[in-house]
């Protein structure tokens, strides 16, 4: 009961900042950032309280459905984003991407199947609080860098057309936006790299192989490679501004390929949540 | 895409594009001379760059190579520079710079220059690009091991059925070793089999057996996620099915054949057998582990073994001869023949493997998770130092470089310039020295 009433608040809470956040950008006002803010601190108080109860309730760490994945990720996202907001008010702008994306995530996740269900026996390890937490810490650094490209495509459209705007003074400078955009590609790399490995070595108990070519393996290796390269683009060959942060925009795709898309398109894969024989 | 094995076999028979992927060897993907090729000019050039940027590394380390050259003029015409006076002379500010950055444990040197210094914190951080790449090899190692010694079958045994070596038992190999050939002798005697459920979901599966390897038997329980290893060998529980003992009895009631089938059935699909003794009959069984009619139609409650029950179809010379539910205990009147349903055992499919490699893979993945850590969280920062003597004062420039955030950086510039600062007063008050 708590649990609903949490995750309709936390919806409710999102699609309302969500609202803001865009007509800030849209008008080039501060107040909708700051009064989106204010909503988004409280929400993520909320969204950690219903991943405690949730994971207190059923005695794993929520990584069983769409919703529970919704959760774990979406709290990862919306915590970077908070911190980020506390550090540096400025950058309240990256919510206009982690925002909306945890809050159609979550959507998604209410619609499929919201309820507890219990651990298949295939899920019943201990690599799935490793594999599982490195995979939503990935995904929320990546949301956040792909929040900082947002900003910094949407600021420095400015800068090129010589328009000045007090809204985007308060926004940080462009080379800081890049900097920090980087940073969290780093940590969104490395815990993905982290994630793969645990996953390598899970599937060895569990399926009997390091890699079984499943969509989902090969499309998270995908992205890791693309983030690898981009890494590289911009530490070996100094790609930056506007077309690296183009870059980081569109790479985050990759993630929600291997972490939702590909349940929804493929069937045969072997990681299907909620497992129902024993069989898979 | 194919209804049975047979039409895929048979497409696989007659397929150009097939024919195509075998003599190019894209049929066995991780053997295929186009892999192989690729994989070897991958090696050969991530092999080149490590080679070529060894010695790089190595100097950027500081552990090879002559300590930088710069000058205070050199320092003095940056952008970013910042400026100490101190009262005090050349030597005792050099004393003063050491212990500081000793105490904040960076690495401290003079460099080539007279009064020139470097201070740099995280000094191995290159030493990750080293171990990050290198790491590929270590995973090649592990992958080529495991490519030729591997050994994969899956082996189907019912509660009280026993493996002693017959590879016959073996309902496919998807994996067979291309060198380490030999096996290590393996008994097993599957006990029992306990599936848990809850909610209808399979929540655990426990299966018992003893096991014998190299002379010795041990009784062991092999679960989802906990596999059974001995050596280079492991085993895994990876299906479950339901093995029904069928009795067929002659026409005067005298039974004439019985055996466990196992059937792949648990999930709701459908599965055929036939006998040995007369082959013109086949059976088709649908199998309802928890049987209740609802609505008049067979269903089952639950996955859960309590009320047994199967929808039989009997054909003979490909008619129907019979279609009805038996439940256990029950026989099915096949008009000659009467064939019963006298028990249900579980079956499990192994996964048995032998494989070598585990360790160089393992080796070359903490070895990358550990190169990524060192090269992109803990990355060089170094300061550049230098003491100039300028009528009553001596002057100390300093320049900071980050390897990445480089804007970032100037924000911990500027701290450790003030702690510097702070550090050289307080020396300075408890030597009582002024100038």
């Amino acid at each position: 009961m708590v649990e609903d009433i949490l995750t309709w608040l936390c919806i409710y809470s999102y699609t309302i900042a969500s609202i803001l956040l865009l007509s800030g950008f849209i008008f080039n006002k501060e107040k909708p950032l700051k009064l989106a803010s204010h909503i988004i601190v409280p929400a993520f108080a909320a969204h950690s309280i219903i991943f405690i109860i949730r994971w207190a309730r059923t005695g794993y760490f929520p990584a069983n459905s769409e919703f529970e994945n919704a959760i774990t990720g979406g709290w990862f996202a919306i915590g970077l984003t908070v911190y980020l907001i506390f550090r540096n008010r400025g950058l309240t702008g990256v919510a206009l991407f982690t925002v909306p994306a945890t809050l159609l995530f979550l959507g998604y996740g209410v619609m499929k199947a919201p309820d507890p269900l219990p651990l298949a026996a295939s899920l019943k390890s201990s690599w799935l609080v490793i594999h599982v937490l490195f995979a939503q810490l990935a995904f929320g650094s990546y949301a956040i860098a792909s929040g900082m490209g947002l900003l910094y495509v949407l600021k420095d459209r400015k800068v090129q057309q010589g328009i000045e705007s007090r809204f985007y003074e308060r926004i940080p400078r462009l080379e800081i936006i890049e900097e920090n955009m980087f940073r969290f590609v780093v940590y969104g790399f490395i815990a993905e790299a982290i994630m793969i490995v645990a996953g390598a070595i899970w599937a060895k108990d569990l399926w009997g192989n390091y890699w079984g070519w499943d969509p989902v393996e090969v499309w998270s290796l995908i992205s890791w490679l693309l983030y690898g390269l981009s890494i590289h683009l911009k530490v070996t060959l100094g790609w930056k501004g506007r077309k690296l942060a183009w870059i980081m925009i569109f790479l985050l795709s990759t993630v929600i390929i291997t972490y939702w898309g590909i349940d929804i398109v493929v069937e045969n894969t072997r990681h299907i949540f909620g497992v129902t024989s024993l069989d898979s | 895409m194919f209804d049975t094995r047979d039409l895929y076999e048979l497409w696989k028979e007659q397929s150009v594009i097939n024919r195509l992927l075998d003599f190019i060897g894209f049929t066995e993907i991780y053997l295929s001379p186009v892999t192989i090729l690729l994989l070897v000019i991958f090696f050969i050039n991530l092999f080149v760059v490590i080679l070529n940027r060894m010695p790089v590394i190595f100097r950027r380390a500081y552990l090879a190579g002559e300590m930088p050259a710069f000058s205070a003029a050199l320092i003095k015409s940056g952008k970013d520079v910042k400026v100490i006076t101190a009262k005090k002379n050349v030597n005792d500010l050099a004393d003063d710079l050491r212990s500081f950055f000793k105490k904040k444990k960076w690495f401290f040197r003079e460099a080539k220059a007279d009064n020139t210094y470097i201070a740099v914190k995280n000094r191995y951080s290159p030493i990750g690009f080293l171990f990050f790449h290198l790491s590929f090899f270590l995973c090649l190692i592990g992958g080529i091991m495991i490519t030729y010694t591997r050994f994969s079958g899956n082996l189907p045994l019912t509660e009280g059925q026993k493996f002693e070596g017959d590879m016959a038992q073996f309902r496919s190999l998807s994996s067979e070793p291309k060198i380490l050939k030999r096996l290590p002798a393996l008994s097993l005697y599957l006990e029992k089999v306990q599936p848990v459920y809850d909610n209808g979901v399979p929540t655990e599966l426990l299966a018992s057996l003893s096991l014998t390897f190299n002379d010795q038997t041990k009784k062991e329980v092999i679960r989802i996620n906990e596999p059974v290893k001995r050596g280079s060998m492991s085993i895994i529980a990876e299906r479950i099915g339901v093995s029904p003992l069928f009795v067929i009895r002659g026409p005067s009631g005298r039974q004439i054949d019985a055996a466990y089938v196992s059937l792949n059935v648990l999930g709701g699909e459908e599965d055929s057998f036939q006998f040995e003794t007369d082959k013109r009959f086949t059976f088709v069984v649908r199998f309802y582990p928890d049987f209740i009619r609802d609505k008049g139609a067979a269903s089952t409650k639950s996955i859960e073994m309590k009320n047994p029950a199967m929808l039989l179809t009997a054909g003979k010379d490909s008619k129907i001869i019979y279609q009805g539910i038996i439940k256990l205990g029950e026989y099915a009147d096949l008009g000659v023949y009467s064939i019963g349903f006298q028990d249900v055992r579980y079956w499990v499919e192994f996964l048995i493997i032998r494989e070598y490699g585990r360790i160089p893979l393992i080796g070359g993945f903490i070895m990358a998770a550990i190169g990524l850590i060192m090269r992109l969280v803990f990355f060089q920062k170094r300061f550049r130092l230098a003491i100039e003597h300028e009528r009553d004062n001596t002057l100390l420039y300093i320049d900071g470089k980050s390897e990445f955030f480089q804007h970032s950086f100037k924000e911990e510039v500027d701290i450790i310039a003030r702690g510097l600062e702070d550090f050289m007063n307080y020396k300075m008050s408890i030597r009582g020295d002024n100038g």
